[in-house]
């Protein structure tokens, strides 16, 4: 199924019909994003660079792959050198003649212009390190500099000093990943739990779940107020369900020293979640679940060929809905699947408002959504390497040097320049 | 009246199925997290049978799972009013209270649990049992100081509180607590070893351990456990001096003549703590310790003092530079420090000592590598190579030594004699040395222009894949098989590099510059210049190799080793010459110039090392 939908959020993207910022006579520098691209992923870094030293860089959606371009300079040339992304220079013909092709009716394709450097945090745990997360990984891969922030600062409201928030493998609901049945002697899962519980005791909370609550409360807050949230794997589930569960205690005796409220399930509150309705927790905590969210469920762990597992980028109209379009540029509409703890969503429980931004043909597997709320948007990726099929606790981090064109991959980063697109003053 | 007997006799058993049937029930209704239909048939149960402790204790865990605290309590106050003074009772009515919110009820039951006997170490137990299974580990710890204070006893609960510290990263209590394991029960110092070694992984627990430790050693000098954990954890800490020392004291206090220093020695040496392992070897043969061991110190020692002289050599050279060039030249090793002569002094007197030993054949082995590959004194090296193959203590050294007498004799030229050492090891040795021995063959064979029957062994290798020799067996293959065609010219660059084997640098320059202008079209030309740039380098001349590099890069328009030449010329101001602009100037040609080379990747990570970049 392919979606259209026009996107009520307010980000109004300037077309690019009259468009100030393109100087006929300025040679220009391609970075095309099609397969020819060395190194796509480096790519993203070299606009985020070209930004930083106050340039703008022009993203041509749906242009060869959603192509950079960007005024031509000897030291962004040798920079891209240096960084080993292909360019292409360009007389001021040649990229008239492409902004023309890019604009024209009939071509769905158009042109943002980036300009405002995104300010992006990683919600992490003091003892999380880089290779533990695919965006974190394409962050440093891409050389595109991050802030970590935890707890405290969530709960003191630092989030509003970003435009960008991407959630780590946390686990909302206080299950500590639902790890227990496997992990529960191991001794990272023995410091995890003390050091969140010292945390919650510290920051005044008598449980991890009830700090975990608060937190998710103060991430939906922030993008009520226009903050970009991006999620991989069961950060995004387990957000929505610590959502739901606002009154109720899911967390049994191992994970809170007290049980869990039997009659939970029913007490949820699905007007308070932002993609997903109507779930069924999981709350057995021997297994490795936390709902119906997740398909196909991670227990037993399903037997899937890695050959054969791939989802669909839907195609969106570049010109009325230039969100969606961003979110989804690549180099390739057919995409390598990857497992994750929360696999992919069911079709099932997303709520209508959602834009669903890939899925697996045929199926009932959401891959990939996006939706607002208030004046932000949330973005949620299912899985959780997109360049290791399996990934298993203690498994070595993913060397992106050898992934340097993962359409998977890209999906994240086309997350992190979002933000910088040039949109309209918002009404207060 | 036997009718009756039996009838009742019946009934019993028949109510005694019944209740097993209906109890099993209850608790598949409880595994299965079906709390309220549990709950029901436990409530069932306890009607029949109301004193019965698995139902009771079933139904309390189904109310406590339900959060229905309330009739949990009820049930264990009924429970209490048959039998008011069960502890256990009290203890767990304390646990409800706890989970139900009411803290202050709890702890006031507790403390009645407690006052009933406050020296019961049990009782203590207990309530903290309850604290552990609501993970309140901190108010566990204070019941269990508690309880020796009671007790008047400062020796229990170690484990449990050493656990309990270690869970909650107090690394300093939990490392008394061990200690104090150690103090009354030295047997267990493998133990507590096991147990520190759960957190001494991180710098924070290691250095809590350590001032732990310290303390108590310098509290009990003479407690030979405590040296032994404190030496422990300074090796954790590749703090090998201080470890020296607690073994000092070990060795004496336990006078172990030595024996104790010298497995420490052994086990620095391992670690690549040579200065560390030369001092405690030198101190085992200074106290003429256990006459078993001595021979192996002095070996030791020598061998510590070799490997100083190794580093001090590798330190003397410029950080970074080459002391081998790209493809088939062998290093040089141009200097030798005098210490080498120190530890060539040793062998010879371990030799002298005990001529017909083991070690004696150790030592001898160590001098001809030492005169071979640090002194290039290919007659002296032959001699004590020669001399270790007729002795029989030691096979494996035997083949080693005949191996590095045949790589003597190349150096000497006497290929025929390198020949029938290679050929003499064939029949001796084992299948992994095998193919070592095969490709150096297929090497004299390559030297002296017999490129057919080279190539042939070289094949039979190159299919080898689980061979570490099939990567140089296929290069030295290919590069043949290329080169064939050239004639004269492959020969006379086969006999050039043996002279660079040999490590006649100026001669082989000549060769290969000779070669260059005798067969000026031919492919092998390419190579030669190569070679000769990298012998300018080997002969300290820096700015000539960089001339000869550029030379190809500029010169040599159809040259496939242009990109390797440009990277060598950023390489050499880099390391060589110390000149970071024109370094970086040289890696950008790289990419600008070869944008596909394989070269790209290593230049690009030099660039940004050179620019200071986080990567």
């Amino acid at each position: 199924m392919r979606t259209l939908r026009m996107t009520c959020f307010g980000l109004a993207l300037l077309l690019l019909a009259g468009w100030p910022g393109v100087v006929l006579g300025q040679a220009k520098l391609l970075i095309a994003m099609d397969p020819k691209q060395t190194d796509h992923l480096k790519a993203y870094g070299v606009a985020f660079w070209v930004l930083q030293r106050n340039g703008e860089v022009d993203w041509l959606l749906n242009y060869r792959g959603g192509s950079f371009m960007a005024d031509y300079s000897e030291i962004l040339a040798r920079e891209c050198r240096i960084r080993g992304i292909s360019f292409e220079p360009l007389g001021a013909g040649e990229s008239a003649s492409i902004y023309a092709e890019v604009q024209r009716d009939d071509n769905n394709m158009d042109v943002v212009r980036l300009e405002k450097v995104p300010r992006i945090a990683v919600y992490a745990p003091p003892n999380f390190k880089p290779w533990d997360d695919a965006v974190t990984l394409a962050l440093e891969y891409a050389e595109i500099p991050y802030t970590k922030i935890w707890d405290e600062q969530v709960l003191s409201g630092k989030l509003a000093e970003y435009d960008w928030l991407h959630l780590h493998h946390e686990d909302f609901t206080g299950q500590y990943g639902k790890f227990y049945a496997n992990y529960r002697f191991a001794q990272w899962y023995i410091d995890q739990q003390l050091l969140y519980e010292k945390e919650a005791k510290r920051l005044g909370f008598k449980k991890v779940s009830e700090e975990k609550k608060a937190v998710a409360r103060a991430i939906k807050e922030y993008i009520g107020n226009g903050g970009f949230m991006f999620a991989m794997c069961s950060a995004t589930d387990s957000y929505d369900i610590a959502l739901a569960a606002e009154s109720p205690d899911i967390c049994d005796v191992m994970f809170d020293g007290d049980p869990a409220d039997p009659g939970a399930q029913a007490k949820l509150d699905f007007s308070k979640t932002l993609a997903f309705e109507n779930f069924k927790l999981d709350m057995n905590p021997m297994r490795y679940e936390y709902s119906d969210i997740d398909i196909p469920a991670s227990e037993p762990p399903p037997f899937r060929d890695a050959n054969t597992d791939y989802f669909t980028l839907f195609e969106f109209s570049a010109k009325y809905d230039p969100v969606p379009t961003m979110l989804s540029q690549d180099h390739v509409s057919i995409v390598k699947g990857f497992m994750g703890q929360t696999t992919a969503f069911r079709k099932g429980a997303i709520k209508r408002t959602v834009i669903v931004l890939a899925q697996r043909e045929g199926t009932e597997e959401v891959k990939y959504l996006h939706g607002n709320f208030g004046r932000g948007t949330f973005t949620w990726y299912a899985g959780h390497d997109p360049e290791d099929y399996q990934h298993a606790v203690g498994d070595p981090p993913t060397d992106l040097s050898l992934h340097k064109n993962s359409p998977g991959y890209r999906l994240i980063l086309n997350n992190v320049l979002f933000p910088a697109a040039k949109k309209k003053q918002q009404k207060t | 009246m036997l009718f009756f007997v039996a009838l009742g006799a019946t009934s019993s058993l028949a109510q005694q199925t019944d209740l097993a049937i209906k109890l099993r029930l209850a608790q598949s209704f409880e595994q299965a997290g079906e709390w309220s239909r549990a709950a029901s048939a436990y409530e069932s149960l306890l009607e029949e049978n109301p004193q019965s402790f698995v139902v009771v204790e079933g139904l309390r865990r189904t109310y406590t799972e339900l959060k229905q605290y309330d009739k949990a309590i009820s049930l264990i106050r009924e429970q209490l009013r048959v039998n008011p003074a069960d502890e256990n009772m009290l203890t767990i009515l304390g646990g409800l209270y706890d989970l139900s919110g009411n803290q202050p009820a709890a702890d006031s039951l507790w403390r009645l649990v407690i006052m009933k006997d406050v020296k019961n170490a049990g009782l203590y137990r207990l309530v903290a049992a309850q604290l552990i299974d609501h993970r309140q580990y901190e108010r566990a710890i204070e019941i269990y100081l508690q309880g020796r204070a009671g007790t008047k006893n400062d020796n229990i609960y170690i484990e449990e509180l050493a656990s309990l510290y270690a869970a909650l990263h107090q690394y300093h209590n939990a490392t008394t607590e061990f200690i104090k394991l150690v103090q009354t029960n030295p047997q267990q110092v493998s133990y507590v070893q096991s147990r520190l070694a759960s957190f001494t992984n991180r710098p924070e627990g290691w250095q809590s351990a350590l001032d732990v430790v310290r303390d108590a050693v310098l509290r009990s000098p003479e407690n030979v456990q405590l040296h032994s954990i404190l030496a422990w954890l300074l090796i954790e800490g590749k703090q090998y001096d201080g470890a020296l020392e607690q073994y000092r004291i070990i060795d004496r206090v336990t006078k172990a003549n030595g024996v104790e220093l010298y497995s420490f020695a052994q086990r620095a040496a391992q670690e690549h703590a040579y200065r560390t392992a030369q001092r405690a070897f030198q101190e085992v043969l200074r106290m003429n310790g256990a006459a078993n061991i001595l021979s192996y110190a002095r070996f030791g020692y020598a061998r510590a003092v070799e490997e100083l002289s190794a580093e001090s050599d590798s330190a003397a050279r410029q950080p970074g530079e080459r002391t081998e060039p790209a493809g088939n030249i062998t290093s040089g090793v141009a200097e030798t420090m005098p210490t080498f002569q120190g530890a060539l002094g040793l062998y010879e007197a371990i030799l002298a000592d005990f001529p017909n030993s083991d070690i004696g054949m150790q030592a001898l082995f160590r001098i001809g590598t030492i005169r071979f590959v640090r002194f290039f004194d290919l007659d002296g090296a032959a001699k004590a190579y020669d001399k270790v193959r007729t002795l029989p203590f030691n096979p494996s050294l035997q083949q080693e030594a005949i191996l590095r007498l045949a790589e003597v004799q190349t150096a000497k030229n006497d290929l025929n004699r390198a020949r029938e050492d290679y050929v003499q090891l064939l029949r001796i040795t084992t299948d992994q040395n095998r193919e070592k021995v095969l490709f150096r063959l297929a090497e004299l064979n390559y030297f002296e222009a017999g490129f057919d029957s080279a190539s042939a062994v070289l094949q039979r290798l190159g299919n080898t894949l689980r061979s570490d020799e099939a990567n140089d067996a296929l290069q030295l293959l290919y590069f043949i098989q290329e080169n064939k065609p050239s004639g004269d010219a492959l020969g006379e660059f086969a006999r050039a590099e043996l002279l660079v084997r040999q490590r006649k640098y100026s001669e082989a320059l000549a060769r290969f510059q000779a070669l260059t202008i005798r067969h000026p079209s031919v492919s092998l030309v390419d190579d030669a210049v190569m070679r000769i740039a990298e012998l300018h380098l080997l002969l300290n001349h820096p700015e000539d190799a960089l001339s000869v590099f550029r030379h190809i890069v500029v010169d040599m328009p159809t040259s496939v080793l242009r990109d390797r030449a440009q990277m060598r010329i950023g390489e050499i101001f880099e390391s060589r010459l110390r000149d970071n602009a024109k370094a970086l100037e040289a890696y950008e040609k790289v990419l600008e110039l070869f944008p596909t080379s394989l070269f790209t990747e290593e230049a690009r990570k030099r660039i940004r090392v050179i620019r200071g970049d986080s990567l």
